[in-house]
Order: structure tokens, then C-alpha cells, then sequence
């Protein structure tokens, strides 16, 4: 892990409030209330098109929503902003240049966020996700899984308080989705908000503190204390299928 | 060092390296402008009549370059947008101008290289000979316009990231705007060509020229972030 993050105080909440999101005539989200507390890891569920996307989207403040407001701690929701460093996406993409190697790119993301001594910590972060022999290899020559993991070195080199991952799973071996849930683990540990979207059931139910499931751009059903995979499974089946029924 | 300018050349610095390791936009870029010139060397072999050869080398460089350019301008933006690198660089607490500006930055880098090349090509090709003082004025001139191409390239290369048929757009929308670019361009080198040039209308183009540069930048370093979110 990073452990000298740079000086910038950690958020002590972010909430999505009555926020919808319309695209064109298509309505992604729908009045969706959401708030993420330091230390919980909450995973949206839901089917594809369900709006997690829209709704991570929003949370990183790359998006606005259509109607409603995101509120970053004290900052007033035009001034949403001014959290992103704070904030650290894994989307479907790696955001990484296929000309520059690991190590440049993460080092250069560090050099962005100003993180002190950048290079080492890319080389930390590489290292913890199990990059160390690839780290000078062009970014373009990795495979599905080893681009996944430079996107989450490159997501986390910042130390940041509000973790969005999207489907940090995908392309992942045992061993890397093993590392991959440690870290969310010590993220946790370390009082980050961790915003998780996955369709492992299996590992939402070991990682997850509360789970909020969408359809159709609404939340239909909040969930949490399930007692094992196979019960969170269940709970899911049936509001979702009741949600599609 | 100020922080704009600072994570400016951060980013600046990025671009270059995978340049180097690529060198995909400076060789496209200097291949279709040596083209270009190229090919209107062989269409205008003998110059008579009411268009003089300097008339015609100012404009077949300033095509040259423009064109050029814009092949270097998607393909810039093509490494952003590949892998949505555009979406990291955004969600980064850097201040919106130090991404443009970083942008620029390479683009004018960029160019400079297209153009040491291309302007040697134009006076040999087309045999046109020029004093010192000349051609510290014809460098000038193509500095002030390279930097309004870029400054209003990058920012409609960035604002088309996203669009479907981005490469047609950019042209589209591209060189009407920086048509101003192109004609003062233009009248400031075939004056600078021209023996007997006036001096006083020479200066009156660039003066059109920097005066766009500095609107431009100033409009632009505004509406970047708008026109790149959502």
C-alpha cells in the first residue's frame, strides 16, 4: 500500500440525494439515495443496464445528475469538484497509455495527484498487486487481467477516502481476485468509503458491509447482515426477479 | 514554478515520451506534409500570370501545415482516448487549464518538428530563397499561427472525444474557425516572400494573428472543462 498518501483530509462522507440521471429519452437513474461511510465497503447489485454505472459515474463527479445532488462531506454540490482528489475510480478500462510501461504510468498519475516520492509508491502498489516482473513492460502489451491490475494500482496511488471500483473482479485469476479482495479489505481497515460493483455474489457477501440493489435506475431493496454467499443470493433472486416480474 | 503550469508540463512530458517511444504522430504528420508539398510542386511546375510563385508557396505551406495537423491532432487524441485515458486524467485534482495547456503544449511540439521539416522541403522544392531578417519574421509567423491552430485544435480534438465520427467533425468544425489562422497566415508569408513586400501590411497580419492567439487561449482555457465533461 501507498503509505506516505499525500496531505489531503479524508472525506467523511459522500451521498448521492434524489439524484436521476437522464440520458436523451433514456432515464438511467431515478431518484437514487445513497450514502457511503468511511470504513464500509457497499456493493451495487443489479442486472446489466441496471444504472451502477451511471450511478459510480456519478460518485466520481465525471458526471452531473440530471436532477438531485451528490454531496462530497461539507462541500456545498457545485463545489463537488473539488473531492476528486480524493476520489479513486476502476472502470471497465484500465486508463492506462499502451505506449508507457506500468511503472510510467502510475508514476505519472502519482506526479498528478502530487503523492511525495511518486515512483516509489507506484512501484509499492505494483508490487502489491503482483506486477513487479512487468512493471517495465508498455502497458499494451498486457493481458485482460494484468491491465485490471495496473487500473487498481493506478485507482489506489493516491490514497484515496472514496474507492469506486467497477467490476474490479473481471479478467482476474484466484490469486489476483485474492489480492484484490485484501486490499479492499485494508481499505476498509484504513477508513476508506469502498463503492464495489459486482455480479460475484460470492464475494460481496465476504466483502460487502450492505449491499443496494438497482433495477431499472431505482433502488429497489437495500441489504445487509446476510449471514452467508447463499443467503445474499437468495435475497437478491428474489427482489431482483420481483423487481423484473 | 506555478502549479498550472507545472502539472501542465507533467502532462506534456507524458505525450512526449510516448512520442519518442512511437514516433506514430510526428513521422504521419511530416510524411503528409512533405506530401503535400510534394504533390503541388508538380502542379504548379511554371508560375506566370496574376498569381506570383510566393503567392502560391505561402499558401501551399500553410495548407501543408494545417492539414498535417490535424492528422497529428486526432491521433493525439486517439492515445486519450484509447483505454479512456481522458476519464483518469479528469477525475485527477490537476486544474482543467494545466490539461489543456499540456495538450497544447505537445501539439506545439509536435508541429515545430512537422515544420522544420516541411519549410526546408517548400524552399527546395520550389526554389525560393529568403534573407536572415526574412526569415526570423517567416519563423514569427508561423509561431503566432501555430500556436492558434493548436490552442483551437486541442480544444475541439478534446470537446470531439467521445463523438461518433469524431475525424470528420474535427474538419468540419475545425477549419472554419481557424480560417482567420490560415488567411493572415497566408498574406504574412507571401508578403514576407515578396521582394517588395509592404512591411507596414506584413506587420498588420501578424498582428491578426497574435491577436487571435490571445482570444482564443483565453476562450478556450474557459470552456475546456465544459465542453469535456459528461
Amino acid at each position: 500500500m501507498a503509505s506516505d498518501p499525500p496531505s489531503r483530509p479524508p472525506l467523511p462522507f459522500a451521498e448521492a440525494r434524489g439524484v436521476s440521471k437522464v440520458f436523451g429519452r433514456q432515464r438511467a437513474l431515478h431518484q437514487v439515495d445513497l450514502k457511503l461511510h468511511p470504513g464500509r465497503v457497499t456493493a451495487l447489485l443489479g442486472p446489466n443496464g441496471s444504472g451502477k454505472t451511471t450511478l459510480l459515474s456519478l460518485f466520481s463527479t465525471l458526471s452531473r445528475p440530471t436532477s438531485g445532488t451528490m454531496h462530497f462531506g461539507e462541500l456545498p454540490p457545485e463545489r463537488a469538484k473539488e473531492a476528486r482528489g480524493a476520489i479513486g475510480l476502476l472502470s471497465h478500462h484500465a486508463m492506462a497509455y499502451g505506449d508507457l510501461s506500468a511503472l510510467e504510468n502510475v508514476t505519472f498519475y502519482a506526479r498528478l495527484y502530487e503523492v511525495k516520492e511518486p515512483q516509489a509508491q507506484a512501484e509499492a502498489l505494483l508490487r502489491e498487486f503482483g506486477l513487479e516482473d512487468a512493471m517495465h513492460r508498455a502497458a499494451g502489451t498486457f493481458s485482460r487481467g494484468m491491465l485490471q491490475r495496473l487500473g487498481l494500482a493506478r485507482a489506489l496511488v493516491s490514497a484515496p477516502s472514496l474507492v469506486l471500483l467497477d467490476e474490479p473482479f473481471t479478467g482476474l485469476d484466484q490469486r489476483s481476485c485474492q489480492r484484490v479482495v485484501e486490499k479492499v479489505r485494508a481499505l476498509r481497515e484504513q477508513g476508506a468509503m469502498v463503492l464495489l460493483v459486482s455480479h460475484d455474489l460470492g464475494l460481496v457477501a465476504d466483502l460487502a458491509d450492505e449491499a443496494v440493489l438497482l433495477t431499472r435506475g431505482r433502488v429497489r431493496h437495500q441489504l445487509s447482515g446476510w449471514e452467508s454467499g447463499e443467503a445474499l443470493r437468495a435475497a437478491y433472486a428474489e427482489h431482483a426477479e420481483g423487481a423484473a416480474g | 514554478m506555478n502549479v498550472v503550469l507545472r502539472q501542465a508540463l507533467i502532462i506534456c512530458a507524458k505525450d512526449l515520451r510516448m512520442e519518442l517511444r512511437s514516433r506514430e504522430v510526428v513521422l504521419a504528420m511530416a510524411y503528409f506534409g512533405i506530401l503535400v508539398v510534394l504533390i503541388f510542386s508538380f502542379a504548379f511546375p511554371v508560375f506566370s500570370g496574376a498569381v506570383s510563385r510566393e503567392q502560391v508557396v505561402a499558401g501551399i505551406l500553410w495548407i501543408s501545415i494545417t492539414f498535417a495537423g490535424t492528422l497529428g491532432l486526432q491521433r493525439a487524441f486517439e492515445r486519450e482516448r484509447e483505454g479512456d485515458c481522458i476519464r483518469a486524467l479528469l477525475l485527477s485534482p490537476v486544474p482543467r487549464p494545466s490539461i489543456f495547456l499540456g495538450k497544447v503544449f505537445g501539439m506545439l511540439l509536435f508541429m515545430g518538428v512537422l515544420e522544420a521539416v516541411v519549410l526546408p522541403a517548400i524552399f527546395l522544392f520550389f526554389n525560393v530563397s529568403l534573407p536572415l531578417d526574412g526569415f526570423l519574421v517567416l519563423a514569427l509567423t508561423i509561431a503566432l499561427g501555430t500556436v492558434g491552430y493548436a490552442v483551437v485544435g486541442t480544444l475541439f480534438a478534446a470537446s470531439l472525444l467521445r463523438a461518433r465520427s469524431k475525424d470528420i467533425l474535427l474538419t468540419i468544425m475545425l477549419f472554419p474557425i481557424i480560417l482567420p489562422v490560415l488567411m493572415a497566415g497566408v498574406k504574412a508569408t507571401s508578403l514576407i516572400l515578396l521582394p517588395d513586400g509592404s512591411q507596414a501590411e506584413l506587420w498588420v497580419w501578424v498582428k491578426v494573428l497574435a491577436t487571435f492567439d490571445i482570444i482564443f487561449t483565453i476562450v478556450s482555457l474557459w470552456i475546456f472543462e465544459i465542453l469535456v465533461l459528461d
